[in-house]
């Protein structure tokens, strides 16, 4: 039941108005609050309840997740979400505060986006022979949001970091870039979610900063890194297939070539750094569309 | 007979002097610990980054009685209360007012800290517990200057006041 961390954060009527569809339906992905409107549910069944968020269950909501202590929050503000126990993220809009021409923090918190996090344990065991040959091979999933992109990196983390022996994996060194706690969820540094035994994680740092920081001190065989997309993301890529260790990641696109519109994806194709691209659809069919096995020069 | 009533009307106008007297210095005392307190709370705030809840517990553990009381009771109702930190330490306040020693004014301040508490950034939760502060510094110093020019007055003008009433009884 992956929803019951979530519950202590609701305020009663909330609580008492999702719960028993929560329990009927383990499909849905995500409550969304909004202050003054219906609550809905969404995910392949969409749910709208008679139940209004009040204004009274938003400041109680805020209160619960924020412990009382907005302080604490900034920099999450800043970002949009934060997570809770259990790695569940909650997205949040309200009145952004700029300060210097950028976003410092955010006010007034009126809208709430809590995508229940699901650990699926052996999702990624179809993908395992294109991924495993006597080593752990480079790879991209790409897929729209709500593929299930997520929940196959942080399956490939836990079968990477925890090993297989039925299919002779053995556990290697295991590293997670984690920017937005999406894959092992931490909370205050610790994963709530199983990403593996012999698996380290860097919370909440910036991809590229956070692929080398992990290089230079925690020599992983395995690197695994969500959402690349930005130029110094293909340089960090670059310096880590070129060490030797096998990067997994992934990309938002519909497929391969709506990716490869993006100046970054196609200058990582052309220098051959992945051996597999993997296409993840919504419906999260997976089709291994690519594979070459190049020396990465 | 008479000596012995005499003694117990002493005896008790004594203890009210003594009594009076003792709230002059506990003022100053109990203004300390709440500037103590918010000291503490202020480098959680900027330093530690934790809880609001965890801070007043820390905190209750540090000072003395009766400002910990206040702030373990903070401490469980911000665990267990939706209401804001504000309202929860504003609430607690008024429950406490009547064991504290202090003025109105110095409750008025102290409940000024619970304003917006824990609704805030981190900067602006540092600027207003300074200013917290500073006003409970000010009233501090004015309740010292009290305790010295009033409580040794009470005390004697108590003595005077039963040696006076035991006379014209006797």
């Amino acid at each position: 039941m992956p929803y019951k961390t979530i519950m202590p954060y609701l305020p009663e009527s909330t609580s008492q108005a999702v719960s028993p569809l929560l329990k009927s339906d383990p499909a849905i992905e995500e409550i969304r609050l909004r202050t003054g409107q219906k609550i809905e549910l969404s995910g392949p069944k969409p749910y709208v309840l008679s139940t209004i968020f009040s204004e009274y269950e938003r400041a109680a909501f805020v209160h619960k997740i924020t412990k009382h202590s907005i302080y604490r929050l900034e920099e999450q503000l800043k970002r949009g979400y934060l997570t809770i126990e259990g790695g569940h993220r909650i997205g949040i809009a309200g009145q952004a505060v700029m300060r210097e021409g950028a976003v410092s923090s955010m006010t007034n918190l009126s809208f709430f986006n809590i995508r229940i996090a699901k650990e699926k344990k052996g999702a990624a065991l179809p993908l395992l022979p294109s991924l495993f040959q006597s080593g752990w091979k480079s790879a991209l999933l790409i897929g729209p949001p709500r593929s299930g992109k997520t929940t196959l990196l942080r399956d490939i983390a836990r079968i990477a970091g925890t090993g297989d022996e039925k299919r002779r994996i053995p556990p290697m060194k295991t590293c997670i870039v984690d920017e937005r706690s999406e894959i092992a969820g931490c909370l205050h540094g610790v994963p709530q979610l199983d990403v593996g035994t012999r698996t380290d994680v860097l919370d909440a740092c910036p991809k590229s900063e956070g692929m080398m920081m992990m290089i230079r001190s925690m020599s992983p065989d395995v690197l695994i890194v969500d959402e690349i997309g930005r130029e110094e993301d293909a340089q960090a890529l670059s310096e880590a297939l070129n060490a030797g260790i096998a990067v997994i990641a992934t990309v938002h696109a519909h497929s391969l070539k709506e990716a490869l519109r993006r100046p970054v994806i196609r200058h990582i194709k052309e220098s051959g750094l992945f051996d597999t691209y993997i296409e993840v659809s919504r419906e999260h069919h997976v089709t291994i569309l690519k594979r070459e096995s190049q020396v990465v020069g | 007979m008479k000596w012995a009533g005499a003694f117990f009307i002493m005896a008790a106008s004594l203890f009210i002097g003594f009594y009076k007297s003792k709230s002059y210095s506990e003022r100053v005392r109990q203004i300390r610990q709440f500037e103590t307190a918010f000291i503490m709370l202020e480098s959680s705030i900027a330093y530690g980054a934790e809880s609001m809840e965890t801070a007043a517990r820390s905190i209750s553990k540090a000072i003395e009685k009766p400002a910990s009381t206040a702030f373990y009771q903070f401490a469980e109702a911000l665990a267990t209360c939706d209401d804001s930190a504000g309202q929860l330490w504003t609430t607690i306040l008024n429950q406490q007012a009547g064991q504290l020693a202090l003025k109105k004014r110095d409750v008025q301040i102290v409940e000024q800290a619970g304003c917006m508490l824990g609704a805030v950034t981190q900067s602006a939760e540092a600027r207003k517990l300074q200013l917290v502060l500073k006003q409970l510094e000010k009233q501090r110093e004015e309740a010292a200057v009290e305790e010295k020019r009033l409580s040794g007055m009470t005390r004697s003008l108590s003595l005077l006041f039963g040696m006076m009433t035991a006379i014209l009884l006797l």
